[in-house]
């Protein structure tokens, strides 16, 4: 039954759909890789960051800039590292990079960071990242940052798949008018609930599954997997230099891994709700579209209460695609177990009214019984 | 097999079903009524597809409820509306309905074959149901209903969208079908299931009017079936007074056909009732009962 369900959401031109996704996706991927090197990220300001400042290199001559830089100081951050660094940075032709006329920006953020140009004075390891629980280790985070990206993008185009294949699940069924027939047939009532659930979420991890091992083959077969030590503090992103959490590039990729698989999961069930309420396949899409686009990490952001933003941001399955965004914004080991405790939650939770509606609305069983 | 409905009644924002009793045995059950008689909720009852507000649907003494999954296994249903995927062929659709209905593999394949060619669907090759006429879609449905053999079989106004040929089809194989299996067959036309029909359960008001043979129905109305011809003036005011199960105009005159115990004009003639004659004078007699 399942492999049918699969089989009826490819009839229905999903699999067109899906073939497109396919195509984006991998051109999204060489975009990153041919075009612009490792600075690529469409989602967040440093595009616009890059075009303000004609100065600013950006793709693969940043990229190897930040390398050679990386690589010549790659080491456990002290006093003693940031003593040597200001000390060779006003001595060396990388002053011209933090005096802002010709810098890569990530190497810029790690500059700014640790010391001011004009000060005599070096700054501490522990007057930046005093609240660190641990060590930060210094490096080339360029192929994971680039990974981070890749993924951040992917989950991104692949929650709008999500939306595409289970937005019929159970819409197109009423749009069919076929519901008293499955409601009648033996394997029709809560089987079949089973079935089609177990066959969204069995497409869906599948070939996100799939994505991704297509994704990491294609970055770690060229890029390797070295680095991963290094700390999130010497990130491309500009503001986990600020972060208190002790946490390396591997751990942060693995952590925006489990933010996107739960976060789509969600989305799967939060469509899967929405296409039960629904009368025609287009209400569910578009519904679902709304709901969880409308309150989405950049919307979250403009919201001025900050309490308000975090339950938002934990809450909203579409927000834990922003794994980046949700790592910033929960900066301690504790909130971030906590929004991965809340997701399971709500996923029960989801699980759980997604059951009540079957029972109640979708068989009409509940009238007098 | 037994299939019994007990002090059924099924409200809603009113009361849709009132006390509703019938046992059906093997045969060809016509359920009749006019529209919002309450024929559709029975039938969504009898198919479990809505539970009774109270009362109990039994299927050999068990609450149908309790049976769940067994009891649709053995249950075919022809809804008011046809359900259908558009972008399926004939044979997808019927290979889905039959994995819905938990037929095996191996078997579906003949099966399907075998019911495409009873409801004469089967050279519809590659052709999508969407491109389908309203009577080859009528077909299919049928087709999907009949897929498990099933012992009860309920259709809600499966002759419509039929032609003439067709009904006549549909008709001889109901009444083959039923020899051994429950068949419901809810209908507003009489002429459906004229011939085919049992047992007739005549509803009306969300009441069971009455369920007995077509012959004992008819023997009740036998005597009260008057044929005459008069003038259409006259025609109008008769028609006001007794239900009319026939009107034919030529020119200025009328040939009317009236149900009533008592002879409607002089020169009137007593007719030979038939199942139209009697549907509509138990619809216009609320207090009759045979």
């Amino acid at each position: 039954m399942v492999k049918s369900e699969i089989y009826k959401f490819a009839k229905i031109k999903t699999i067109f759909v899906s073939l497109f996704l396919v195509v984006v996706t991998i051109l999204l991927t060489l975009y990153v890789y041919g075009g612009f090197g490792y600075n690529l990220n469409i989602f967040s300001s440093v595009i616009s960051y890059s075009e303000k400042s004609g100065d600013l290199i950006t793709g693969k001559e940043g990229y190897q800039q930040n390398k050679e830089i990386a690589l010549k100081y790659t080491g456990e951050v002290n006093d003693l590292f940031l003593k040597q660094l200001h000390h060779d940075v006003k001595n060396s032709s990388y002053v011209e990079f933090v005096e802002g006329k010709k810098f890569y920006n990530a190497t810029y953020n790690f500059f700014n960071a640790t010391f001011a140009i004009d000060s005599e004075n070096y700054a501490k390891k522990d007057d930046i990242w005093g609240n660190v629980d641990g060590s930060v280790w210094y490096g080339f985070s360029g192929d994971w940052d680039a990974y981070g990206n890749i993924l951040n993008n992917f989950f991104l185009v692949f929650s709008l798949f999500i939306i595409i294949i289970i937005a019929p699940l159970f819409a197109y069924d009423r749009e069919c008018n076929m519901n008293e027939l499955l409601g009648t047939a033996e394997n029709g009532g809560n089987r079949l609930l089973k079935y089609k659930t177990r066959a969204a979420f069995c497409s869906l991890n599948f070939l996100m599954f799939i994505f991704l091992i297509f994704i990491s083959i294609i970055h770690f077969s060229q890029y390797g997997f070295d680095n991963a030590n290094v700390s999130i503090q010497c990130s491309l992103e500009r503001r986990f230099i600020s972060s208190t959490i002790n946490m390396n590039m591997g751990q942060l990729t693995l952590w925006r891994l489990l933010f996107g698989v739960i976060g789509c999961n969600m989305l799967g069930f939060t469509a899967i709700l929405i296409s039960m309420l629904c009368r025609t396949t287009l209400a569910s899409f578009a519904l679902t579209m709304v709901i969880t686009w409308s309150l989405s990490y950049p919307i979250v952001q403009m919201i001025p209460n900050e309490n308000i933003q975090n339950i938002l941001l934990a809450v909203m399955p579409i927000n834990a695609l922003f794994a980046t965004a949700l790592l910033l914004d929960f900066p301690t080991w504790y909130a971030l177990w906590g929004v991965v405790i809340v997701r399971f939650l709500l996923s029960s939770i989801l699980f759980f009214i997604t059951i009540v509606i079957w029972k109640r609305n979708y068989l009409n069983l509940n009238k007098g019984d | 097999m037994t299939l019994e409905l007990k002090n059924v009644d099924k409200v809603y924002d009113k009361k849709v079903l009132n006390n509703v009793n019938c046992i059906l045995k093997n045969g060809v059950y016509g359920l009749l009524g006019p529209n919002g008689a309450g024929k559709s909720t029975l039938i969504r009852l009898i198919c479990y597809l809505e539970a009774p507000t109270s009362g109990n649907v039994l299927l050999d003494g068990k609450p149908i409820k309790e049976l769940d999954g067994r009891y649709r296994s053995i249950l075919g249903y022809v809804p008011q509306k046809v359900g259908y995927y558009p972008d399926f062929t004939a044979r997808d659709f019927l290979n889905y309905m039959c994995i819905v209905k938990g037929i095996s593999k191996k078997e579906s394949k003949e099966t399907i074959e075998n019911v495409l060619s009873q409801v004469n669907l089967d050279d519809t090759g590659l052709t999508r149901i969407k491109n389908f006429s309203g009577g080859m879609k009528q077909r299919l449905s049928i087709a999907q209903a009949i897929l498990n053999n099933p012992d009860i079989l309920i259709l809600d106004e499966p002759t419509s969208g039929l032609d003439l040929e067709e009904r006549m089809r549909f008709k001889q194989f109901i009444s083959e079908y039923a020899n051994d299996k429950i068949v419901v067959f809810a209908t507003h036309i009489v002429s459906d299931i004229e011939d085919i029909g049992n047992e007739l359960i005549i509803l009306s008001n969300g009441k069971v009017k009455t369920q007995s043979s077509p012959e004992e129905l008819l023997s009740a109305v036998e005597g009260k079936v008057w044929d005459l011809t008069c003038e259409k003036e006259e025609a109008d005011i008769l028609k006001k007074k007794y239900p009319t199960s026939n009107i034919k105009t030529k020119g200025n005159v009328v040939e009317l056909r009236l149900v009533t115990d008592k002879q409607p004009t002089a020169n009137s003639v007593l007719a030979k009732a038939n199942l139209q004659d009697l549907y509509l004078f138990l619809l216009e007699n609320n207090e009759f009962e045979i």
